[in-house]
């Protein structure tokens, strides 16, 4: 079963505009959503929220319309949008406190749990927090209201290596739940490579795609090669190009180059930058 | 809505305080001046400026969209809003009202303390659709636009408790305030659930 599934989401601004937005998240499953700034990956989850109400397209969590949700099914969605939301003159015991009675589910064990495991100061207001203190106290609470989805807008941002280790492995724990499904958008690619089974890719508010993480390392190569190798390079295989000081470097599919080319393997990141940076044939 | 308010009132807190100490001061003053009415311009900027500050701070923490995107339901926390309106202006209120009693023209006090209640309730009633709809800035500017108008209206009227005499005034306006603020709370509760279901919180 899915636990988002998408059909042409469309929502326009007055200088943006998403468009035919379509994958689905399956139980089980982590989605990661890249894109530059501005691409409309926060639209989308968003949109998947309830906190922006699209122009058209089918959105629908947990098998229903995301308006039709009643608020236990509402309740058992997580959410992380940024390092704001929470009341900034409160602490964090007065959080917990505050959040049994907004959530129906509350477990008071479990966020107890996440404030030792993230060593967040229990009397000290949320305003006097680090950003990244911050980050792990939306975490902490997100994870504490018996949720079955979890939509994180950035959620590792501004926390350092060893801190998105420790919520990297928070996530794990979390997906190892069959039923558990995640939808998150990072500008941290490696944190994204190490989590998710699927990619969706947004630019300027369009679907560039929506893969399998693992099916993106067996389509796309990086070729380093002679700018006259490069151009016995079949032009439909090249996705994008930069002139190096050698020759040229491209992102190709592999199915297309002959394999006398030596590739090399493409990380998301770079898959993103080719696409977005890199010259066009 | 427990915890909602439990939020609201931590956030405001320490103006509370002052508030409070400044009501004290004001039933002082109205006492030793025999003027209810400096008490009643009081009791109207209290109830109003600390619901504006508690919804300032939701603003400014981005509240509101945390909360509907961790499904709290919209008519929740727009209801909220109504509730602590009541439980901000009805203690006042009565405080205001059981100090009318040490006064002479008890009565007069009693309908006074009242009156301006009820244009609490109604200013209440514009302020919190706007604040949606607008923020804090467009609310702030009727807040006190509508303080001045209210207070200089009430002043205007006062003539008239001669023309129509005093008690039948007073019972009046006590009667008309109520019925146009139970009308006004009703009409803005439904006006904010269509505001808020519709908004883009970006």
């Amino acid at each position: 079963m899915d636990s988002v599934k998408i059909q042409k989401l469309n929502k326009s601004y007055q200088n943006f505009a998403l468009q035919n937005i379509s994958f689905n998240v399956p139980e089980g499953t982590v989605v990661g959503v890249i894109g530059e700034n501005g691409a409309g990956k926060s639209t989308t989850l968003n949109c998947i929220l309830g906190t922006v109400k699209p122009d058209s397209g089918v959105l629908e969590v947990f098998s229903k319309s995301v308006s039709q949700l009643s608020e236990t099914e509402r309740n058992h969605i997580g959410a992380v949008i940024g390092e704001n939301g929470l009341p900034s003159n409160l602490n964090v015991k007065q959080v917990g406190k505050m959040m049994k009675s907004v959530f129906s589910e509350w477990n008071e064990g479990v966020f107890e749990k996440y404030v030792t495991k993230f060593a967040l100061p229990a009397a000290q207001p949320i305003k006097t927090l680090s950003r990244g203190i911050k980050q792990k106290l939306m975490i902490a609470v997100a994870l504490s209201h018996n949720a079955n989805l979890l939509v994180l807008d950035e959620p590792t941002s501004g926390l350092d290596p060893v801190a998105r280790d420790e919520i990297i492995d928070v996530f794990y724990d979390f997906m190892q739940s069959e039923n558990h499904a995640m939808i998150l958008s990072s500008h941290i690619l490696s944190d994204l490579e190490k989590i998710c089974d699927y990619i969706l890719f947004i630019h300027k508010g369009k679907q560039i795609f929506f893969e399998e993480k693992d099916a993106l390392y067996e389509k796309y190569g990086i070729l380093k090669c002679g700018v006259e190798d490069f151009e016995k390079v079949p032009k439909n295989a090249v996705v994008g190009f930069n002139r190096t000081q050698y020759g040229v470097s491209a992102l190709v599919e592999k199915e297309q180059i002959s394999s006398k080319y030596p590739l090399e393997r493409a990380e998301i990141d770079d898959i993103m930058l080719y696409f977005l940076r890199g010259e066009k044939l | 809505m427990k915890g909602l308010l439990y939020k609201d009132f931590l956030n405001i807190k320490s103006q509370l305080i002052y508030y409070a100490a400044a009501v004290l001061v004001f039933i002082a003053v109205s006492y030793f001046q025999k003027n209810i009415y400096f008490f009643c311009g009081f009791m109207l900027f209290v109830s109003l400026g600390a619901l504006m500050s508690a919804m300032t701070y939701d603003q400014q923490d981005g509240w509101s969209k945390f909360a509907v995107a961790s499904g709290v339901p919209k008519a929740k926390l727009v209801g909220e809003k109504y509730l602590l309106s009541l439980l901000l202006t009805v203690p006042v209120m009565l405080l205001g009202v059981a100090s009318s009693c040490f006064l002479k023209n008890k009565g007069e006090g009693v309908c006074a303390v009242m009156t301006y209640g009820m244009l609490a309730f109604i200013m209440t009633a514009f302020i919190i659709p706007l604040f949606f709809k607008y923020g804090s800035e467009m609310a702030r500017v009727f807040f006190i636009g509508g303080f001045l108008v209210a207070v200089m209206l009430f002043a205007a009227t006062m003539g008239l408790a001669d023309k129509f005499g005093a008690e039948n005034f007073y019972l009046l306006s006590v009667t008309i305030s109520a019925f146009c603020a139970a009308i006004a709370f009703t009409v803005s509760y439904f006006t904010s659930l269509k505001i808020f279901k519709n908004k883009d919180f970006v």
